[in-house]
């Protein structure tokens, strides 16, 4: 049975139809088609997470004066989409460049297009065209999801499954269920922790590969390929806290900020390398910390307040400002495991 | 099993029109695209025999056809279609690329056979435009015969009979928009959004991911 009311929910909110209802019957209307596939095959070049300029894009019925701007085949926009620009699509293979503001994109007998500040803006006809975003896995809805969603799925990953040690590789890298001390090595069960999770949750089927090489010697813990567009996400999975040996007793490894930076610069350095050897990709880092960092566990044995053991809970790591500004960058990523005192 | 002439035309023409948008397409996407361009063609008035191949109910959801199946492994053992990663996503070779731009594929699109068809395969991507194909997916996976099917584990050819749901589902949008021939890709658009937030109002929350990002 049909449900009307969310039958005039979408009829009211469509996005093609309120264009088509923009130009009256008299009008000839601007081809839609030739405009959202335009703006679909950019952020198939350029995902919308990555552009970091407002740009605009037009058709229209009427003539365009072509000294306005430079003619241009669609393929070099695609190629060469590198700043702020007006792009007003001839036809299915040329467009003409033209300076924002040089056109009006609310004039009549045209469909435009406004990305501005990552916010998306229609118009037709000179009617402004609300453009609702049901999925909030991309910045645009004529782009596929990619670090957007990434991003969502690692902060669902820590809710869901690290925060507490829900995942049993998390929870079989603790020494014991107090979840003070790691085991020795506990880095390759965190990443195959993330990498299942990862697999089962981006939208799209992206391919999620463990341990891929970046250069000769140094592979990097996940990389993330999303086969719709020219996204790649390099992910470094690093630890912190304290690891023993259980049966000798004694301290293994111990890791704290100076390792959460060693691992921005691997991955910016990474970042790096992989755009040198592909230069139309899009890369983009994730340092992921799974911080079991506490207070007073130096010996074994030794028991600290709950205040000791989650003091680190709302540290986060200082990182050089270079790395901070680093755009390629996203250093957020701190998942702080949460102890377990009352067993 | 028999080939089917318009199951590998339509894997070439789905994945020739795509990429614009996808450099590649999963076997899920290039049967869901078809499964949808026939819901399309049933919209306009076409009989769902008239498509010719047939769609089951894939058991880990979606759409399902062997023909499509059967033709695009056809496809893949000729060259015509190669996986760059060896995985399961699919584009059209450069070799067969060159036969499909330069005119043999073009007498193809010429036939009556295949000529009628091009307006809902075409139709099936311009809808898709504005929206994730994992968006599309989901959707479809509520349209009334598929969702039955599933519901109920059914195995049997989707619309193999008149679907009286879908046409009533149909029926409702040509009148709530009025007659959107020429123009299939709006009315497509809208019936998939209507079967997204059909989709979200069964699991009762539009998405729980936060929703801010660098």
């Amino acid at each position: 049975m049909i449900d009307p009311t969310l039958l005039n929910k979408v009829v009211s909110e469509n996005l093609e139809l309120k264009i088509s209802r923009a130009f009256s019957q008299e009008q000839s209307m601007p081809d839609i088609v030739i405009f959202t596939s335009f703006i679909s095959e950019l952020f198939k070049y350029h995902p919308p997470e990555k552009i970091s300029w407002n740009f605009a894009c037009v058709v229209t019925t009427e003539k365009v004066d072509l000294s306005i701007g430079r003619l241009v085949h669609r393929k070099e926009v695609m190629e060469n989409f590198r700043e702020e620009t007006c792009i007003i699509i001839l036809n299915e293979n040329q467009c003409l460049l033209c300076t924002m503001g040089q056109f009006n994109l609310q004039d009549k007998n045209v469909i435009s297009y406004l990305f501005e500040h990552k916010i998306e803006f229609i118009w037709a006809n000179g009617m402004s065209i609300p453009v609702t975003n049901p999925d909030s896995a991309s910045y645009s809805i004529f782009a596929q999801p990619t670090f957007k969603d990434l991003h969502a799925a690692l902060w669902q990953y820590y809710n869901k499954n690290a925060r507490y040690s829900i995942c049993s590789k998390i929870s079989d890298s603790w020494i014991n269920s107090d979840r003070l001390r790691f085991k020795p090595g506990p880095e390759h069960s965190l990443r195959d922790s993330l990498w299942i999770f990862l697999r089962s949750v981006l939208r799209g089927n992206p391919e999620v590969k463990r341990e891929q090489n970046v250069d000769d010697d140094n592979p990097v813990d996940l990389k993330v390929t999303w086969k719709m567009s020219k996204a790649v996400a390099l992910l470094e999975v690093k630890w912190l806290g304290k690891s023993f040996n259980l049966e000798t007793r004694r301290k293994t490894s111990d890791y704290s900020e100076r390792r959460a930076i060693e691992g921005a610069i691997q991955l910016r350095d990474y970042i790096r390398t992989s755009h040198e050897e592909n230069t139309d990709i899009h890369f983009m880092g994730y340092l992921v910390l799974f911080d079991g960092r506490r207070q007073r566990i130096g010996e074994f044995d030794s028991v600290p307040t709950l205040e000791q053991a989650i003091f680190y809970r709302d540290k986060n790591i200082e990182y050089p400002e270079h790395l901070e500004n680093d755009e390629s960058l996203n250093l957020e990523y701190r998942f702080f495991l949460e102890p377990n005192l009352a067993c | 099993m028999k080939n089917c002439p318009e199951a590998s035309f339509d894997i070439l023409y789905l994945l020739m029109i795509s990429q614009k948008k996808y450099d590649e397409l999963h076997r899920t996407e290039i049967t869901l695209l078809s499964y949808l361009s026939l819901l399309l063609s049933i919209y306009d008035g076409h009989k769902s025999n008239e498509w010719v191949y047939h769609f089951s109910h894939h058991k880990f959801g979606g759409p399902f056809s062997s023909e499509i199946n059967n033709e695009l492994d056809l496809l893949i053992r000729k060259g015509t279609v190669i996986s760059s990663t060896g995985e399961d996503f699919y584009t059209i070779s450069n070799k067969a690329g060159t036969v499909i731009t330069t005119g043999l594929f073009n007498e193809f699109m010429q036939l009556d056979r295949f000529k009628w068809r091009i307006k809902y395969l075409d139709a099936s991507i311009s809808a898709c435009l504005t929206k994730s194909l994992p968006i599309v997916s989901r959707a479809i996976n509520e349209e009334p015969e598929l969702s039955l099917a599933q519901e109920h584990g059914i195995k049997t050819t989707l619309h193999s009979k008149d679907s009286n749901s879908l046409y009533e589902q149909f029926g409702a949008l040509k009148n709530a928009i009025g007659d959107f021939r020429n123009d299939i890709f709006i009315p497509a658009s809208i019936w998939i959004d209507y079967l997204l937030l059909l989709s979200e109002k069964k699991t009762g929350e539009p998405n729980d991911r936060p929703n801010t990002s660098k």
